[in-house]
């Protein structure tokens, strides 16, 4: 039906196909998987870090009610007189506490959160045969990326799976 | 037509019979209740830390309350229960011998803090999601094993809205403020929950 030409043809076209899925598939099986994360928008997004902060933000504003509690006070009894004085040392010691109250917590919860992150991020790394990633946080650590290695969504929604499941 | 009618009627009772709820012996139930694959027990592991989130089916409470009990006590029983959800919570060090209240702990102080709060405090960080409710517990108790066995225990139950017995998506949650893990979370789907076999006695 074919000539020997086209016969010829049609053969050393699907041995160059052939070679070219063999080729590719050696190629992006040798290839070393690499991703980048935005860490910054990871620790937003992560339910628990979320979850922590609002239960963080009731012990806050009892400070923050209190305080606004001495100011109306404040202004009640007028700057010069003496229970005025008294209270701007109250007013300022309750400010301190707030401050220390809030580096805590933010300390507290960043150490949480990475606690459980880390692990995550190890596995999601193993399930995706990764072998790199990368955490831009801003700061000069990642310059420039496209969306190419970018997995930051897909590692949120990884790791809020996760937790929400149970881990 | 009597063949179509015939070969429907077993169609009929095929499903009828599948449809029926397993029905295990009390040993048989226990196991099940107890196993990873059916979704009542789950397990969370923060660093060396595993947190085992068992839900315990009223039948599965009296099964290791009441042994050899007769039916007035087993229904008297299952009445007072009736409404609540009950859980244990476990926390133990996998292949460690010592009990978790003991790990990195630094001095008398810490560890009396520790089991002070466990006592008292952790019933306000649990906390139900049960269908859109979000429910506090109804009852609390920590078992402390005096330092004899490597894991310690917490059982809170949880009185349901609307329910007398658990049916819907629940999810436990838990905020560790002892060992600074953050919000533990395990889920139980309404699939696993509907599905508990009965049990014979």
């Amino acid at each position: 039906m074919f000539s020997k030409n086209s016969r010829l043809l049609i053969y050393s076209t699907l041995i160059a196909i052939l070679l070219n899925g063999i080729v590719y598939f050696i190629l992006h099986k040798e290839q070393k998987k690499i991703a980048v994360v935005d860490a910054v928008k990871l620790f937003s997004e992560y339910n628990m870090k979320k979850e922590l902060e609002k239960q963080a933000s009731a012990g806050l504003l009892y400070y923050e009610r209190q305080m606004d509690s001495l100011k109306r006070e404040f202004q009640m009894k007028g700057a010069n007189s003496e229970e005025a004085k008294s209270i701007v040392a109250v007013y300022q010691t309750m400010q301190a506490n707030l401050d220390n109250e809030y580096k805590g917590s933010n300390q507290a919860i960043n150490e949480q959160v990475w606690k459980r992150l880390n692990p995550l991020l190890e596995q999601f790394g193993k399930e995706q045969n990764l072998h790199l990633i990368i955490g831009a946080n801003g700061m000069g650590s990642v310059l420039y990326n496209d969306d190419y290695f970018d997995l930051t969504n897909e590692v949120i929604h990884y790791v809020n799976t996760k937790y929400e499941n149970g881990n | 037509m009597k063949t179509a009618i015939k070969f429907w009627c077993i169609i009929i009772v095929s499903l009828a019979v599948s449809c029926k709820k397993q029905t295990l012996s009390e040993r048989d139930y226990i196991r099940y209740v107890e196993e990873n694959e059916n979704g009542l027990v789950k397990t969370v592991d923060i660093g060396d830390l595993r947190y085992k989130v068992q839900y315990k089916p009223h039948d599965y409470i009296l099964a290791h309350e009441l042994k050899g009990g007769n039916d007035s006590e087993r229904l008297s029983r299952l009445n007072q229960m009736k409404g609540t959800a009950w859980f244990n919570i476990t926390i133990a060090r996998p292949g460690k011998g010592e009990s978790p209240l003991r790990y990195n702990v630094s001095s008398l102080e810490e560890y009396n803090h520790r089991y002070n709060y466990f006592l008292t405090a952790a019933a306000r960080d649990l906390a139900l999601a049960y269908g859109g409710d979000t429910l506090f517990p109804i009852s609390y108790h920590f078992e402390t094993s005096y330092n004899l066995a490597p894991v310690e225990t917490m059982i809170v139950g949880f009185g349901l809205p609307a329910d007398s017995v658990a049916g819907q998506n629940m999810q436990l949650i838990f905020y560790d403020r002892v060992f600074n893990n953050g919000i533990i979370k395990t889920s139980f789907t309404k699939e696993s929950l509907q599905s508990i076999p009965q049990v014979t006695l």
